[in-house]
């Protein structure tokens, strides 16, 4: 039942609900649908771009990769593995193959450690390696992301922003992992130093062989450093396709806004901004029908009532979720290739 | 070509980018700030954190400052509006000149707090810590009008109510009774905004005002100030860290660095022609249409300086590609490197100023 040779990880119908907990009992009143269906393959080698605003659920997904969360519904396929049924030496094996590196530098260092002990703690956890090994392993991990053996007797807060960011780097490193979950690791950077720290990850990229899962909210950063780009609106996968495609012509009207709305700077570009009304609606209750109707300026009748369109394949490797894509993008007829005509069965994710 | 020609560094900038400026009302500056220095005075030493600010605000344009953390942006905003914590923090030097009255930094308190929130506001960051909790928004907004114009409670909470219309916030009755914890995080910056326009102010100092909000509720924000601005014909300054922001919304951008302006010109040159390595880096390592297939970012090597230890000469000479000896023996002057017609291109390096030229300003 493998869907892609080239996958790396599948996620098929991926669900996690939180609970809304109310009044003294916590009794639950109802779920945030934080992830809602997730079908997606992620390739080996690539880089994948998740973007989407807050709350739409980029970061749950990252954690339910990393099985820092227990999905609530669907399958994970990781190297033909089902992660969620994981358990003892098969898990910890998992989580030395798939890391994190975080958004926020000053919070997800342990402040009483220095940057030797950081790097060193997963190597002590998971691995066999004598003290003498281990040193060596540091002061290369500390070589490799740019910080001089000599500062590994600091301590977290003697670092500045973006040296911290290496340090982070440098213990999803430690394991040699093969799947590593950036969550916005550059957006509490400033600009001169996030062009540091992702070369950083380009360059680490090509030399490890690693898979990328960038997780962030700024779509030029994304454009830069991912093959491919998922966006999410209220816990779905509204349009996923080949980074460079995606940029010429956004096919979803959601994706169009998201990319007309962020600053371009260039102070001579003539530009028209879709501004959207509203704010993005609760996860709690999530309107009936497409997810992005009340926002939406290509609305129709078909978008208000269920059920909430699927995320159908228009082109080859361009899927998107909207029942009027092909008729915005004058793609009707012949060109828009349904996942039906493939060969495999319901199966076919993206 | 008005403002290039004759220039030690022409980058070829085209014709019709010249064009088109935005009209500038009047040619007095609203806010004029001269060699201003905040310093703060803590334990482990004095933090220069602005050191020699310069610039001027014009009525009805929006300037645009930019820098990284720490290059003394918000501490220059916060000098201009009296907000310094202090102690540690206290203005030791310059001057700010709002509407040609003179120095507003040698009047009272009472006449500062006259002129905060009425003639000059301010709009922050993070909207959630600075709106009061406890009070509900509405009465925040009427307090604001009741400190600065004789009107009745139930006045000013109409034009609090009108004020939560205007920037676009739906059913302003309603919402007016919420706790800022009720509203969303654009809808608790529209508060912000609408409480800093209460009273019509004539400069309105906005510190990342959508730095915290997503990018489609960032879009409606800008938006909304550009709107405002237009209605009621106040000048903005603008902090940012984002030159797509910095694009979008300004006239005239002042770029900082460590405690300094570095580079002083109008929007388009900016982009167009940067003559300040700093600010060249800048734009360089914004990731901007380009692959992966393209390569990698430009960066700018190393960090910003501790501002208790600046170096002697130049504050960018560890991290800039072009230093040489002159940058290393003393801090070169903000000049203009040519007479453009919007006030001049101002420049603080040793690159484009010949040590005998006299300082200038903005």
């Amino acid at each position: 039942m493998t869907g892609d040779a080239m996958a790396i990880l599948t996620l098929r119908n991926l669900q996690k609900y939180f609970p809304v907990e109310r009044g003294v009992f916590s009794r639950s009143t109802g779920w945030i649908k934080a992830v809602d269906g997730i079908d997606l393959s992620v390739h080996r080698g690539e880089t994948l771009g998740l973007v989407g605003e807050s709350g739409c659920g980029k970061s749950t997904l990252g954690k339910l990769i990393t099985r820092l969360e227990d999905a609530t519904g669907g399958e994970i396929e990781f190297e033909g593995r089902d992660t969620p049924s994981l358990k003892g030496a098969a898990l910890r094996e998992l989580r030395r193959e798939i890391q994190t590196i975080f958004q926020d530098p000053y919070s997800s260092l342990n402040p009483r450690m220095t940057a030797y002990d950081i790097i060193e703690e997963p190597l002590l956890v998971h691995g066999t390696a004598s003290k003498a090994e281990r040193r060596i392993r540091v002061f290369e991990l500390l070589e490799t992301v740019g910080i001089r053996r000599e500062f590994g007797g600091r301590y977290p807060h003697e670092f500045s922003g973006g040296q911290r960011q290496r340090i982070g780097i440098a213990r999803a490193l430690a394991l040699n992992p093969k799947l590593v979950v950036c969550d916005e690791p550059v957006s509490a950077l400033d600009v001169s130093i996030q062009a540091q720290i992702i070369n950083l990850l380009e360059n680490l990229q090509k030399e490890f062989g690693l898979t990328y899962i960038f997780i962030s909210h700024d779509l030029s950063v994304v454009e830069h450093i991912s093959d491919r780009i998922a966006i999410m609106y209220l816990g779905q996968i509204v349009e996923l396709a080949e980074s460079s495609a995606f940029y010429a012509q956004a096919y979803h009207p959601y994706s169009e806004a998201l990319l007309s709305a962020s600053p371009v700077p260039d102070p001579t570009a003539a530009r028209q901004r879709i501004i959207l009304k509203g704010d993005p609606p609760s996860p709690i209750d999530v309107p009936a029908g497409c997810r992005f109707h009340m926002r939406c300026p290509y609305a129709a009748e078909i978008c208000r009532a269920d059920p909430t369109p699927p995320l159908e394949e228009l082109t080859p490797g361009r899927w998107v979720r909207c029942w009027r894509a092909a008729e915005i993008r004058g793609l009707d007829g012949q060109e828009a290739n349904r996942p039906s005509s493939k060969d495999s069965h319901q199966n076919d994710s993206p | 070509m008005r403002s290039t020609h004759g220039c030690g560094s022409n980058r070829g900038v085209p014709e019709q980018i010249q064009n088109g400026e935005p009209p500038v009302a009047s040619d007095a500056p609203l806010l004029d700030v001269v060699g201003l220095k905040t310093h703060f005075f803590t334990f482990g030493g004095v933090v220069k954190a602005v050191d020699g600010v310069s610039l001027s605000v014009r009525r009805g344009e929006t300037l645009g400052v930019v820098g990284e953390s720490g290059c003394g942006k918000s501490v220059t905003a916060l000098s201009v509006i009296g907000l310094v914590p202090n102690p540690p923090g206290r203005i030791v030097a310059g001057r700010i000149d709002f509407e040609g009255r003179g120095d507003v930094l040698g009047v009272s308190a009472e006449a500062m707090r006259e002129i905060r929130g009425n003639e000059i506001s301010m709009i922050f960051q993070e909207p959630m810590t600075s709106l009061n909790p406890v009070f509900r928004v509405g009465t925040q907004i009427a307090e604001a009008i009741r400190l600065h114009r004789q009107v009745s409670k139930k006045e000013a909470m109409e034009r609090a109510i009108e004020r939560l219309g205007l920037v676009g916030i739906p059913s302003p009755m309603a919402r007016a009774r919420d706790y800022p914890h009720q509203l969303s995080g654009g809808m608790r910056q529209r508060v912000m905004i609408a409480m800093a326009v209460a009273c019509q102010p004539k400069l309105l100092l906005a510190d990342e005002p959508t730095t915290a909000l997503d990018v489609t509720v960032q879009a409606q924000i800008l938006d909304l100030m550009n709107r405002m601005k237009e209605a009621s014909g106040a000048a903005i300054m603008l902090i940012t860290h984002d030159m797509g922001v910095i694009a979008e919304m300004c006239q005239r951008v002042s770029v900082m660095y460590a405690g300094v302006v570095v580079e002083h010109t109008d929007v388009r040159t900016l982009f167009a022609n940067p003559l300040h390595p700093y600010t060249v880096g800048l734009l360089d390592s914004i990731p901007r249409g380009r692959s992966k297939a393209s390569g990698q970012l430009k960066t700018i090597p190393g960090i910003v300086p501790n501002l208790l230890h600046l170096p002697k000469g130049c504050r960018f000479q560890d991290r800039c590609s072009q230093v040489h000896a002159a940058c290393r023996e003393s801090e070169p002057p903000l000049a203009a490197v040519c007479d453009g017609g919007d006030g001049g291109h101002l420049v603080r390096c040793w690159l484009h100023v010949s040590p005998s030229e006299t300082p200038a300003r903005p």
